[in-house]
């Protein structure tokens, strides 16, 4: 029986008694389709729609055959039979109710290209905007989480929000490229572009303004590099008048850095004692229901949480779900680090400042450090010369 | 008549399913087979089916022979197949 067939019906009958084969023509030749024929004594028998029935029955007097039914199968059949099952019934209209209900809500906030910020960074945010698993889809405006996004966080710079089915799909680019932290100075009021660092000047692109400085000159932070004022001049050189512009240029200067760090010879490290415990929850609406047992007693732990949401197809999640959090108990000890290792984390510390660095749009041409190990820290020294955009 | 349109045919090269009604026979070993083409049952047991077609009458004999469906235009026998003739 085939999909089709469960759904309208199907039918099992005894053909008897005339010309059965005539019964069979007369059906092919009216589109009746018949299936699984079979001769068992006088009697054939075989399947056919139900829905087909009444126009066979005309077709078999006509052949002088009888045709009774030994088995009804089906949907329309089952239904008949299960009309008194009340419950059965209200059971499945429930469900479905239940299911579209929960249609309604948002039961899974879905994060896609965050690197930099977590998920739960990321979660806790927009539950402080108003943004929750278990909220009503019409409640979410996806162009007020974009912008709420955006301007929370400078370095994310692309953001979309969308509602599949019953997910918040948030899809985030992160800016790869950092500016280094630092505060911002005030642009002048004359629009001049202005040296956030002292440096060599190496090359000088000037777009707009008039530049102050030229390749080669010193220049210390704060000193104007490309002016805002823009003199007009006659044929003669004479000052015709003066204009204010936004200046705007490319300005390359070579920079030094100076590093200094000092790291500790001791060090606490967590010495994992292999006991751990899990405790299991249910997730319904939204709540935690925990289940009895494995309770974190540990003097010092950390914690892990999975947990899994059900869901039907791949957009529809329901608002029930399991989880484990794990507790994995731990000891604190104080390591100390011999002399080569802490060079060797100091030597690391270093690596990864110069890679911050390059991040940050800054280009190295030379970079060197010194270690020097005492009885309790160890303290690295480090020059790097660079070259980078000054201007701003 | 019939002679000249099989002549006809053959000399075109037109299918002779389509032109002399001709029953197409496909047959998987001797358990299953399908007929296409066909016009009618003409004798239905179990050891024994006979189908009509334009060109000829098929007989078929085997064993425990069920026709699995059975249709306008096509029908499919399962079974011990031991023969097939025309007649």
């Amino acid at each position: 029986m085939n999909r089709r067939d469960r759904w309208k019906g199907r039918l099992t009958v005894r053909v008897t008694g005339g010309s059965p084969e005539r019964f069979f023509n007369l059906c092919s030749f009216h589109g009746i389709l018949l299936e699984a024929m079979e001769k068992k004594k006088d009697s054939v028998y075989c399947y056919m729609k139900a829905e087909e029935f009444f126009r066979a029955g005309r077709l078999a007097k006509k052949a002088g055959v009888k045709v009774r039914i030994t088995e009804k199968r089906g949907l329309p059949f089952w239904l008949r039979k299960s009309r008194k099952r009340l419950a059965f019934f209200c059971g499945i209209l429930l469900c479905l109710g239940l299911l579209y209900v929960s249609s309604l809500f948002i039961w899974d906030i879905h994060m896609e290209g965050n690197q930099k910020y977590t998920d739960s960074t990321l979660l806790h945010f927009l539950e402080e905007e108003g943004y929750v698993h278990g909220m009503a889809k019409s409640g979410i405006f996806c162009e007020d989480i974009e912008k709420a996004i955006r301007n929370k966080y400078n370095d994310i710079t692309w953001v979309s929000a969308e509602i599949t089915g019953n997910r918040l799909i948030i899809r985030i680019k992160e800016n790869e490229l950092t500016e280094p932290e630092g505060e911002a100075e005030p642009v002048t009021a004359a629009g001049d572009v202005t040296a956030k660092k002292s440096g060599k000047v190496v090359s000088i692109i000037t777009r707009s303004g008039t530049p102050q400085v030229h390749v080669g000159d010193e220049v210390e932070a704060g000193q104007v590099l490309i002016s805002g004022t823009l003199d007009i001049l006659d044929e003669g050189g004479n000052l015709l008048k003066t204009e204010q512009v936004q200046a705007d240029g490319d300005v390359i200067a070579a920079t030094v850095y100076h590093y200094e760090n000092e790291i500790s010879l001791t060090e606490a490290l967590k010495h994992y004692t292999g006991e751990e415990k899990k405790r299991r929850y249910l997730w319904i609406f939204g709540h935690r229901f925990f289940l009895p047992g494995g309770k974190n007693h540990y003097e010092l732990s950390d914690e892990i949480d999975t947990y899994e949401t059900l869901h039907l197809w791949e957009n529809f999640y329901l608002p029930l779900g399991a989880g484990c959090v794990t507790a994995r108990e731990y000891q604190e000890a104080l390591q100390v680090l011999s002399p080569e290792e802490a060079k060797q984390k100091a030597e690391k510390t270093f690596e990864t400042y110069c890679e911050d660095l390059i991040l940050s749009g800054v280009t190295i041409k030379d970079a060197s450090c010194s270690v020097n190990v005492d009885i309790d820290c160890c303290k690295v020294t480090g020059t790097i010369y660079a070259e980078e955009m000054i201007g701003e | 008549m019939n002679k000249r349109l099989g002549t006809l045919v053959e000399a075109l090269e037109l299918p002779k399913d389509l032109c002399l009604g001709a029953a197409v026979i496909t047959s998987v070993g001797c358990l299953e087979m399908t007929v296409e083409n066909h016009r009618g049952l003409l004798e239905y047991t179990p050891e024994c089916i006979r189908i009509l077609s334009g060109m000829c009458r098929i007989h078929i004999s085997g064993e425990n022979l069920v026709i699995s469906y059975f249709g306008r235009d096509a029908m499919k026998i399962k079974g011990r197949i031991r023969e097939i003739s025309y007649e």
